[in-house]
This record gives C-alpha cells, structure tokens and sequence, in this order.
C-alpha cells in the first residue's frame, strides 16, 4: 500500500485543471471521475486485515516498557563478582572512551544488594525482588545481550520503538498495524497505556505513526476517568444527533478528500467512523470492574486508579478482542540513587513490588486462555545500567548510571523459546561476551515473528523505502521456538 | 525582400529546400534497407562521428515530432479562418507555420525512421508502428510538397491555385494529425484520451484488472529452491520491467506482478514445470542476433540468471504475490493488486484433498462471496501469509456476537480455513456440526462458548485439529475422552470447564504428547 503515490497521482489533473480554468464542462467531468478514484481509497479501510508475508507466529503483541531501564544486575544478571568487589574502584578500562550520563570522576563498583536463586524447571535465576516472576519463568525467553546505541532516555527509546534516535519514524506499533492492519474493527489496532505518572520521555512519538498515514498511530487510552479523552458525548448529544452529524461531516470531507487528494483526510473520515463505534465498545473494554474478584486479586489491581497493574489487565482484555498492539509505559524505573525516590535500597523494591505480580499475572493469564498461543509478551527498558555506582553530587543512596553496552530483557508468548537464556555477559556485567543482539535484530525478530520480513515491510517517503531496522537487524533465529 | 508582396522570401525558401531535401536523402537513405535485422545505414556513419549519435537524433524524435503537429495545425486553421472570411490570399502566419512545419514534419520523419530502426523496430506494437510510419511520411512529403510546389505558386492580390493550397494544408494537417495519433499509441498505449473522457470505453480493460489475478495452472503453492524475491524479481526488475512493467507493458507483458506475467495462459511466457515450453526462457537464451531475442537491444542474461530461471520455472515457477512492492502501479491498479494479494488469493488456492490425493475443486466466486458477506459483518478473513493461501476466519469480533445459523457464512471457504475463532459466539453445540470434517483446520478458538460435550464429536473428523480452546465452555471428562482419538492434537485448554483433574490425569495418560492446559482454578 502507498497512499503516499495514490496522493500524487489523484491530484495532478483536477488542480491543473482547477488551475488552469479550462472550463466548467472539463472540470465536472473529470472532477466526478477523480473523486471516484479517491475514494477508492477510502473504501478500501487502511487497517483492514491483511495477510503478512508468511505464516505468522504471533498474531498481537503486548510490549511491557518499564520506562528509565531497570538494572539488570539487580533483576535478570547476576554478577557474584560485583557482590566481591564492591566498593572497590571500577578498571580503568570501563572508563576508556566512554560517555556516562552522569557518573563522573572514577566511580566504584556497585554489587547487588540482592541474592539471587534459580528457579522452575529450567533454571532460569532471577532476584528475589521478582517473586511473582520465579513462576513464570519457564514461560520466558531471557535476552541477557542485549545492546543499544543511545544512553539517554528520549533517544534510546525512540530508538527502540522507531530504529532511529530522532522523532520523525513511525513506532513499532505503527509498522504493525500498517502491514496486517487489525481484527477488530469497533477497536483500536494499536492502543498504548501509561502509568508512573509520566509519558515516556522520548514523546508520543514513541508510539506515533511518523510519516505513515496517521491513521497507524497509537490510541492512548486512559484508565481513570474517560477511557479515550473526549470520546464520550457532551451533554444535551443524543447517539442519533452524533450519527447525523457525523454524516454531515463525512460528506463535506469526501468532497474535501475529492478535490485534494490527500490521504489525511481519508484518515480522518475513518477516525470519525472509529471513534463513534469506539463510544460503545472502548469504555465496555476499559472497564475492569466487570471483572471477577479473583482476577483482582492475582493482578493487584484497583479499578479506577492509573497503575501498572490495571495496564496489565486492560492489555489481556484488549489483545482478547483482537487489538493488535499493546503498548505499556511504566514510568519510574530510572535508578540514579539520587535520593530514596530513585534508589537502589528503596525505591527499586518499591517499583517491583508494584510490577511483579500483575506482570506475572498477565503471562499466566494469557496462557490459562489459550492466549500466549497468539500473543507475544516482550518486557524491556530502553538500556541497562553502569555496574558502578552512579553517586552523583556524591549521594549516599546506590544507584547505577545508564549503560548502553549490555542489558536484559525477556520475551514470552507466541513464536519464542520457553525456559531460554540467550546470550551472556562479562562477569562484571560491563559487556557482552555472547551472541549480542541488538536493538534493530530485536526489531526484525519481532516482526518475524508476527510474519514479516524487515526487509520487505517497507514505506517509500521522501525518495526512499523505509523500514523500522533501517538498513540493519537479523532475526535471531535462536530465540524462536 | 518584400513579404507584402511574395507570400514567401527567397532566403525562407533557400533554407527549407536545403534543408528538405537533406531530410528526404536522410530518409530514403534510412529506409532503404530496414528489412534486415540490422539497419544498413550505420554502416554508412563516418568513423569520426561519435557512437552515441545514431541513437541520440532517433531519440530526438520525439521532442521534434510536437512542431509538426502544433505547426501544421495551424497552417490549416489560419487558412480555414481566411476562407471563412471569404479571402482569396493566403495568410500570412499561415504561410510560415506551414513552412516551419513542413521542415519540423521532414526532420521528424528522418529521425523517427532512425529511431524505430534502432529501438522500436521488434516491439510488440508492429502495426501500429507502420501506420505511424507510413503515416509520418505522408504527412512529411504532404507538407513538403506544399510547401516547397503549391505554395511558390501563389501571387499576391489572390492570384494563384488558392483552392489547392487551403486543400493540401488542410490534408498535411490532417496526416500528421493522424501519424500523431499513431505515435501516441505507441508511447501511451492505446485509448489514452478516449479513456479519460468515455469511462465505459475502458471497461473491459477494467474488469480484467478488477478479476482477480489467477492463479496459474500448474504453479507451485510453496517456494522452491529458489528464492523468488531474493533471485527471480531482481532479474526481472534489473532486466525486464523497463520495457514489460507499469510503464511500457511492451507485448501486454509485464513482469513486475504475478498478474502480468500470467495473464495470458495462450502466450506460454512461464509454463509452470515445464521451462522447454516457456517462451521467457526460449527468448533469453536466443543468439542476440536473432530478431526474438531478449531483453532487446541489451546485453544477454548472464548464465546464473539463466540457470536460476530455469530452476524456478522448472519446480513450478512460484511466485507469490507480494504484500508491500506495488508502488510503482497506477492508483487504481495498485489498490486492485493490493486487494488481489492480500484479499482475494485464496480463491485461487489449489488444495489437494489428502485422502483422494486430487485437487479439491475450485470454489471460485463462492469463496470470494463468503468472504465478502463476513468481512461485511466486520469479521475477518485474511490468508495466513501471502504465501500460504490458508485462511484465518475471525467471527469473534462480530457484534452482536453470531450463532449457529450464521456459521453458513463459512460454508464456502470450508477447503481452506485454517485458524478459526468463535470465542464469545452464541454457538451451540448443534451449530458445531458444520466444524465436521474441515480438512485444513488447525486451531479452533471456542473459549467462553456454551459448547458442552455433544459438541466435540467433530474434533476427530478434522484431521490436522492441532490446537483446541474450550476454556469457559461447558465441556466435561466425558467430552475430553472424545478428543483423545485426535491424533494431529498437541495444545488443550480446559481452564474453567467442568473438566476434573482426574479427566484431566486420564487424558494425559492416554495422550501424554499434548500439553493440556489447566490454568489457576
């Protein structure tokens, strides 16, 4: 699909003519013909179903982003030798040609304060800040190698989720949502929910559409209040007034849409369509009141409030009426040790606490469904964290600086081994020694796994095909089931 | 020189015979030997003259060629506007439009003889390339002749053969009007203009593209050893699409989509399994020499691409239509390529029954009906891939949700459907009954459903049942020992039914190879 040349090629004749003046017979008679044609686009809906280019493993995802990066030594990694050494300066050679965001000086090593054991069948050893995690952990994939390019947040998390540091690329859940569109059409294909309190640095556009039609963007949909802001009707609005005028509306844009040509304007008409089916089927889907106790009490949650818990919730309902991307941000995980607000002692127990048990949940829920069977669970921050202690202005609370160069994330669900740890990292946790993936290769698999080809899903603008690996990634084989 | 008074200057007149004649002796020169496959001519270029020379003044061609037409036009319109106005002169714009045209119209046929010698001489629109020719060179000797023999002749005070000359002003224009006509087939195709005024007349154009692309006789369903859009496309883009593609579709052929390449089974362009028979590989293999030789004009195909070729064309040249490279298409042809590949392929889809080992029979305009209807309640009907011609069928999404009398809907994708869900459905068991016998069903979604154990007697019909959902459902032990003779079964869901662990320990038992799933009760 290019609504990019379809643009082009509907606007030439009827502005030379309009232009040029050649006449009211010329014109009504091409014009009734180009409007034809342009909404030939608009018949055929841009998130209609499409098949991918091979079977797919997963049909949705749910990305889990725990927004400022946990430390992966203190969660996923351990590394008994930061445990010996701590408080021993770092070797020199973890400062050689490196950057840090804050740390400055020469900082000392930080081990965890946290023990570490093995747990399920496969083994997999995870703190004891993740209790709820031990037992799903033979569901999971763990990724100990990962790596980025970015150490700051904006950057690294567009990054993540657009391949390129800058805003301007279309997220993950935009290229999505583009190459199969969505199943159910009363929802949005690609809804993102936020909690911690703050938006992700990098922006909307960590989960805008870029240059794609906008159609593909993200619908942040909220938990307390109005599920989608100014969705529901004002009052004094009856559902047959808002259908008339909704008409009206979508007759002057199809004129609109005849005459210009531009495919922003097909996306709105659809918008409007959606978003008046949305009156009725988005606040049915946000409201986790409806469900049993027990679904409460294995999520944590508490209807009403904005929290990860209830993010959780909301995504298994979502994916369950075929939403096709799910986007979470959990703001909060930014571990300086600056003060007991972002420290290693306090505040990162604090935040696992309230991650850990609907985290788990999620993943045991979707199985007991039969959802995990479709569904792909991917759980990361945007970087990892330095194995010394960050303390800046010389605080006394721990905490760990960003690190670019090695970090875990974990993936669970459709397509991906179950009980896996893949790749390794040095024993003070600084760097990669095995199998490395990168950011793009994370991108590229999980494409892969919903049934593309990075290198084929591509969008030409300005001149060029574009894709979310840009001109890197390879699917890393080994992680598929 | 005195214009008042001779219609035309001797020095105008000096030029254009010089110059006319130059473009005559050119033209007889060029046409005297076009029947052989290499125009003899070249021979005849001086050494000193740059190699590049020939092909640039035949291209040339086309950029002149505007100045006869505009020219010659209105030569005949001034003239007509004159006899309206009952003048027995000519006029005088007239006279050098006629004169400049008759020049432009004489160099134009020079160039346009070099140019179909060099390039257009095989191309598939041979007809109409001789019209235009023989056309072009009326209208040039037409004009000339007017020019250089009647015109001369007339006298000041309207004196002289007026008639005549109007006469053969008009009948130049008209030549080259349609010598014109002619050229613009061969760049635009035909019914360039007429298309965009009458709609109807390019109707049967239109329902071609709007057909579904077909799903040739004879190609393969799966990739061969071959990747096609690694090693196939390529070739064909690099080699082929300039002239067979969006743009020229030289010889209706194009190889940029499935479509287009086998669009007509009569011309054996790519004979699935069979590349002796294909034409694409007879042509590239061909001595460059040889008129029929392929890509015209270009250097051959080197060996690699060569072999490749032959081994895609002969494991059943399999080409699946791709989901994103369609940019390069018309506005309403991509939309309808777009639809071909990712709505309407799976109608095309050959499935071989396992038990007879035949071709289930075609369900044609049925399917793509059954699709449509479910797509019109806001369901879902997509292929698995653009590979696999499979479906997925999604009815959970229909609100309100359906029941037993709609699962007709199906009824013509039967062959096909493979991932079906009619979770949260007013199903019942009864309803179930049209499940029976689904020969590509894999995984059945039927969670939070009021199916109980009557209904599961289809699952042993479905041979390839791999993945069952019956969570929420009413289901018991008694259902689940119906389910143990599924032999493709691996993946069970029982979550909140009335399935008790010691059902659940018997089944294992019985079936230790399929992970059933409990969840937390």
């Amino acid at each position: 699909m290019n609504l990019f040349h379809e643009k082009s090629h509907a606007t030439t004749r009827r502005h030379f003519l309009g232009k040029f003046g050649l006449g009211a017979l010329a014109f009504s008679l091409l014009d009734g013909r180009a409007a034809s044609a342009a909404l030939s686009g608009a018949t055929s809906d841009p998130m209609a179903p499409r098949a991918p280019h091979f079977v797919p493993r997963a049909k949705r995802v749910i990305y889990l982003h725990m927004a400022g990066s946990p430390p992966q030594q203190d969660l996923f990694d351990p590394k008994p030798k930061l445990t010996e050494l701590n408080g021993q300066p770092c070797p020199d050679s973890f400062l050689q040609m490196e950057r840090f965001a804050f740390i400055k000086g020469h900082p000392t090593i930080l081990g965890s304060p946290y023990k570490f054991a093995p747990h399920g069948q496969a083994g997999i050893t995870t703190s004891e800040l993740l209790p709820h995690f031990q037992s799903i952990s033979d569901e999971v994939t763990l990724i100990n190698s990962m790596f980025t390019d970015q150490f700051n947040h904006a950057p690294a998390q567009l990054f993540l989720y657009t391949g390129a540091p800058r805003p301007e690329r279309p997220s993950m859940g935009a290229w999505a949502t583009y190459g199969l569109g969505t199943d159910n059409s009363d929802l949005p294909g690609f809804v993102v929910l936020v909690s911690g309190g703050r938006q992700p640095d990098g922006g909307k556009a960590t989960f805008g559409s870029g240059w794609l039609p906008s159609v593909y963007q993200g619908v942040q949909c909220r938990t307390v209040g109005d599920p989608v802001l100014y969705v529901s009707d004002p009052p004094g609005m009856d559902r047959a007034g808002r259908r008339r005028s909704l008409d009206a509306l979508r007759d002057l844009n199809e004129k609109q849409a005849a005459y210009f040509g531009d495919d922003e304007t097909l996306t709105r008409i659809s918008q409007y369509e959606l978003a008046f089916r949305m009156q009725v089927s988005v606040p049915d889907v946000m409201d986790i009141s409806k469900e049993p106790p027990e679904v409460h009490e294995m999520y944590g949650t508490a209807p009403g409030k904005q929290s990860l818990a209830n993010n959780c919730l909301l995504a298994r309902r979502l994916v369950e009426r075929g939403v096709r991307f799910v986007q979470i941000f959990d703001w909060g995980w930014d571990i300086h040790g600056t003060g007991p607000s972002d420290d290693l002692i306090t505040h990162l127990p604090n935040k696992c606490k309230e991650m850990d048990r609907p985290v788990a949940a999620l993943i045991k829920d979707l199985k007991q469904r039969g959802l995990l069977d479709d569904t792909l669970v991917i759980f990361s921050g945007e970087f990892g964290r330095t194995a010394m202690n960050e303390a800046r202005n010389g605080s006394t609370y721990l905490g760990r600086d960003h690190h670019p160069h090695c970090f875990s994330i974990w993936m669970a669900g459709a397509g991906v081994k179950r009980g896996y740890v893949h790749g390794a990292t040095d024993e003070l946790g600084y760097r990669i020694t095995k199998d490395p993936v990168h950011i793009h290769d994370l991108q590229a698999t999980i494409l892969h796994i919903l049934g593309m080809d990075h290198e084929r899903l591509t969008y030409r603008f300005q001149g060029r095909d574009f894709r979310l690996t840009d001109v890197h990634g390879k699917v890393v084989k080994a992680l598929l089931a | 020189m005195n214009l008042q008074h001779h219609p035309l200057s001797s020095r105008l007149r000096l030029i254009s015979l010089t110059m006319a004649l130059a473009a005559l002796a050119t033209s007889a020169f060029a046409g005297a030997d076009t029947a052989q496959s290499g125009p003899a001519w070249m021979n005849a270029i001086p050494n000193w003259a740059p190699s590049w020379l020939p092909r640039l003044s035949g291209r040339g061609h086309v950029v002149l060629v505007h100045f006869p037409i505009a020219l010659l036009v209105v030569a005949a319109a001034c003239e007509f506007w004159n006899a309206l106005r009952r003048r027995t002169d000519p006029s005088r714009s007239g006279l050098t439009c006629l004169v400049l045209g008759a020049l432009a119209a004489g160099v134009s046929a020079a160039t346009g003889w070099i140019n179909a010698d060099l390039e257009g001489a095989r191309t598939s629109m041979a007809e109409t390339l001789s019209l235009h020719r023989w056309v072009g060179v009326a209208a040039a000797g037409a004009s000339l002749l007017t020019a250089l023999v009647i015109a001369p002749l007339l006298r000041p005070g309207g004196r002289g053969p007026i008639g005549a000359y109007r006469a053969c002003v008009v009948i130049s224009a008209a030549l080259v009007g349609v010598a014109g006509h002619f050229g613009g087939s061969l760049v635009h195709g035909e019914n360039y203009f007429w298309s965009v005024i009458f709609p109807q007349s390019e109707a049967p154009a239109a329902s071609e593209a709007t057909k579904p692309a077909p799903w040739p006789a004879g190609m393969a369903t799966k990739p061969g050893t071959i990747d096609f859009e690694k090693t196939i496309r390529p070739i064909f883009e690099t080699r082929c699409v300039e002239c067979h593609g969006p743009f020229k579709k030289k010889g209706g052929l194009r190889l940029d989509l499935r479509a287009g390449a086998f669009r007509d089974p009569s011309t054996y362009v790519i004979v699935p399994g069979k590349p002796d028979e294909s034409d694409l590989l007879h042509r590239v293999t061909l001595p460059p020499s040889d008129p029929d030789f392929m890509p015209d004009g270009e250097k051959p195909l080197n060996p690699d691409e060569i072999a490749a070729l032959r081994t895609w064309i002969a494991e059943g040249a399999y080409w699946p239509e791709s989901l994103t490279k369609v940019e390069d298409l018309d506005a309403k042809q991509r939309d309808t390529e777009l639809r071909a590949a990712t709505r309407h392929s799976f109608e095309e889809a050959v499935v071989i029954d396992r038990s007879t080992g035949k071709p289930v029979p075609h369900p044609g305009g049925q399917a793509m009906a059954a699709a449509d209807a479910i797509r019109a309640k806001r369901g879902v009907v997509v292929d698995l891939g653009a590979d696999d011609a499979r479906l997925s069928v999604d009815l959970s999404v229909i609100a309100p949700p359906i029941g037993d009398a709609d699962l007709t809907l199906f009824d013509n994708l039967r062959p096909t459907i493979s991932w079906l869900n009619l979770s949260r459905t007013a199903i019942t068991d009864t309803g179930l009954n049209s499940l029976k016998g689904l020969p590509e069903l894999e995984r059945l979604r039927l969670e939070w459903t009021s199916v109980g154990d009557s209904g599961l007697d289809f699952a042993p019909t479905c041979a390839k049942l791999s993945s069952l959902n019956l969570v929420g459902t009413k289901v018991t032990d008694a259902g689940l020992a119906k389910l143990a003779p599924c032999k493709s079964l691996r993946k069970l869901y029982v979550w909140k039914t009335g399935v008790t662990p010691d059902g659940i320990a018997k089944f294992r038992a019985a079936r230790p190879e399929v992970e059933v799933v409990e969840g937390v009760q």
